[in-house]
């Protein structure tokens, strides 16, 4: 018994080094910007304390939290939209042979291979008033004037799933691989149809990837920033671009720590709501 | 198997506890010499900010390549996204006792920010004998002014006719959906819009937001940096905006039908104040550089580049005078004084509101 006890405390040393880069790197600077959180910041000048203003301010100004839905809203259709593209490729992905399935795969993570200013720049020549498909559109005699492509919500979707679609995809294909083939065949050789064969196999057992997929890409579509910006033309605002002009243009660390505690509580029910669904998928 | 397993786990318990222990001790320790060595001051060693794009490229070329090659220094860059020096940044590392360059470039409003957190070393005329050569408005008890642009209205000049003469032109039905404005300065933008209708910057209230509300409609982007109004304006995708002067005189070079304009409401002037920040490694090489940019021949390339100086030595030829501005007296004569303590303490109030007139 005091041996396991001594084996188990030698692998708690393990732990010792990630600990300390944890603390240093994660834990000491959350607690900063907790303290930041509840300073004040008045004439310029920050002041350590315990201050409400901020979280006063972001209840009260009529236009934080405004914003906070708008992130959490625009989040939730990026989401959907990746789940709606990147299921039936995750799919395809399953059923297809081993070289297919690595090109499909070169395909989709092939956004983050690629520099974001230059993605982005890519979606302005594509998409712009005298883009490739408004001029298309036009001298095929479709539409008179170009189109609204970007500079709103809609470019600003298009662009962020063009990214995140390959967070969706990976959790989605490894579920997808997981599910036993033969469970499907039964099912379609007791004259189940391919729909409800999909419907009452395939989805249930897909969820955990399902849920994966959904939680990667809400988080980090909670935190985009540069793309709203561009493909936004500033119209689109997020949470991130809130805190990023307190600090940037107001100096305003105070305003823009308890924004940034408010996205990280966001998230933190995100990941608890996800995993609530996850352990009663299982049971 | 179970023997050789409590051997092994003993012997690996040793080393790990060792292991751990050095990992530690490294993970501890190497902070604080990372942290010395960079204190560490060489003076022939400068740490510079440097622009994005073309006017960092003219720095390089002119401002910092023939001073190293002149003093014999070497400089490293910290290459900037727009020409706003990351003051929140800077502020952290001089509060924290070293702060990432020897020169830092001040906007006006980030002045009066250092001055209220005492972040800036003060500079005197004497250490800077170019100075002499400066109007006297132009040197500031943290440094020089360098780099005088103007903020006014850049128009296609084919397909915007005749030559705006004044802001309300933005608001025309005609150029609904070919224009934009910043938002990058939105200070700027602001007091545009009331000089537009009310003939003064200030004060900025719920009437500015209803002649911004207004145009809201027509526009196509709130552009945040100027290379993203450029990047409007090589794409057809706008006609006109609030733009500045030195932003234009590239575009133009680069073959845009482009002018650039002063409404007859007033324009402003905007400089930067190149100061040194308190704690910095090379004081000494950062006034010397200073002294050095403040003489006729760098301040001269600057006017070539296409943007203004407060040097009385330098001459300017009639296309220069008109692409800098500030030489032709009487258009400097519609220039509008900015209250940057009003723009200061105002942000936050005006972001908020700026911010619930987009989102609307």
């Amino acid at each position: 018994m005091e041996k396991i006890d001594n084996n188990k405390i030698s692998s708690w040393w393990l732990l010792v080094p990630t600990s300390f880069l944890y603390i240093i790197t994660f834990f000491i600077p959350l607690i900063t910007l907790l303290v930041m959180s509840f300073s004040r910041f008045e004439s310029s000048v920050t002041t350590v304390g315990f201050y409400l203003d901020n979280y006063e301010k972001i209840l009260t100004d009529g236009i934080t939290l405004k914003i906070f839905f708008q992130t959490v809203e625009l989040s939730l259709m990026i989401t959907l939209f990746c789940l709606l593209l990147g299921y039936p490729v995750a799919m395809l992905m399953r059923r297809v042979g081993p070289k297919a399935r690595l090109w499909i795969l070169l395909l989709v993570v092939s956004p983050l291979l690629t520099s974001i200013i230059v993605r982005n720049v890519a979606w302005v020549l594509i998409l712009g008033r005298s883009g490739m498909i408004n001029d298309l559109l036009i001298s095929w005699g479709l539409i008179s004037k170009p189109l609204p492509l970007m500079y709103n919500t809609f470019g600003v979707v298009l662009a962020v799933v063009h990214v995140y679609l390959s967070f969706m995809v990976l959790p989605l294909f490894a579920a997808l691989s997981s599910i036993n083939n033969s469970l499907e065949e039964a099912a379609a050789s007791l004259g189940a149809k391919p729909l409800s064969i999909f419907l009452n196999v395939t989805l249930p057992l897909s969820l955990p990837g399902i849920m994966a997929g959904c939680t990667l890409v809400f988080i980090l579509s909670m935190g985009v920033y540069l793309t709203p910006v561009i493909m936004g033309g500033n119209f689109v605002v997020t949470l991130p671009m809130l805190i990023e002009d307190a600090v940037r243009n107001r100096y305003n660390w105070p305003e823009a720590s308890a924004m940034a505690l408010l996205l990280l509580i966001a998230i933190g029910i995100m990941i608890v709501i996800s995993s609530s669904i996850q352990k009663w998928v299982k049971s | 198997m179970k023997k050789n397993k409590n051997k092994l786990s003993t012997i690996s318990r040793r080393e790990i506890i060792k292991g751990a222990g050095a990992a530690t001790a490294t993970v501890l320790v190497t902070p604080y010499f990372f942290v010395k060595a960079h204190a560490a001051s060489d003076p022939k060693h400068m740490r510079m900010y440097n622009f994005d794009g073309n006017l960092g490229d003219f720095y390089t070329k002119h401002w910092y390549g023939p001073f190293m090659e002149k003093f014999d220094v070497k400089m490293d860059f910290i290459r900037l996204k727009g020409s706003r020096a990351p003051l929140e940044k800077v502020q952290a590392q001089i509060n924290a006792g070293q702060p990432e360059t020897d020169v830092l470039p001040l906007h006006p409003d980030q002045v009066i920010f250092a001055k209220r957190n005492d972040l800036m070393r003060n500079v005197t005329r004497s250490e800077i004998p170019e100075s002499k050569n400066f109007y006297d408005q132009f040197f500031t008890e943290y440094g020089p002014n360098l780099v005088l642009w103007c903020y006014g209205l850049a128009y296609n000049t084919e397909k915007v006719k005749p030559a705006p003469t004044s802001w309300k032109i933005l608001w025309d039905k005609q150029y609904a959906g070919k224009v934009a404005l910043n938002e990058g300065l939105k200070d700027q933008t602001l007091q545009m819009v009331n000089l537009a209708f009310k003939g003064s910057p200030y004060p900025v209230d719920a009437e500015t937001f209803k002649h911004l509300s207004d145009i809201r409609p027509g526009l196509v982007s709130l552009w945040g940096s100027g290379a993203d109004a450029e990047q409007l304006f090589r794409n057809d995708e706008i006609v006109m905006t609030p733009f500045w002067n030195g932003r234009v005189t590239k575009l133009k070079k680069e073959g845009l039908p482009l002018e650039f304009a002063t409404p007859d409401e007033g324009f402003f002037v905007r400089s930067s104040v190149y100061g040194i920040p308190k704690n910095a490694r090379n004081p000494e090489m950062a006034l010397e550089w200073l002294n050095w940019v403040m003489g006729k021949g760098p301040q001269k390339k600057m006017v070539e580049f296409g943007y203004g100086t407060p040097n009385k030595l330098v001459e300017h030829t009639p296309e220069e005078a008109k692409a800098v501005i500030v030489a032709d007296p009487e258009v400097v004569k519609k220039a509008v004084k900015e209250d940057f303590t009003r723009i200061l303490d105002n942000s936050a109030s005006w972001t908020d509101m700026w911010t619930k007139w987009k989102s609307t």
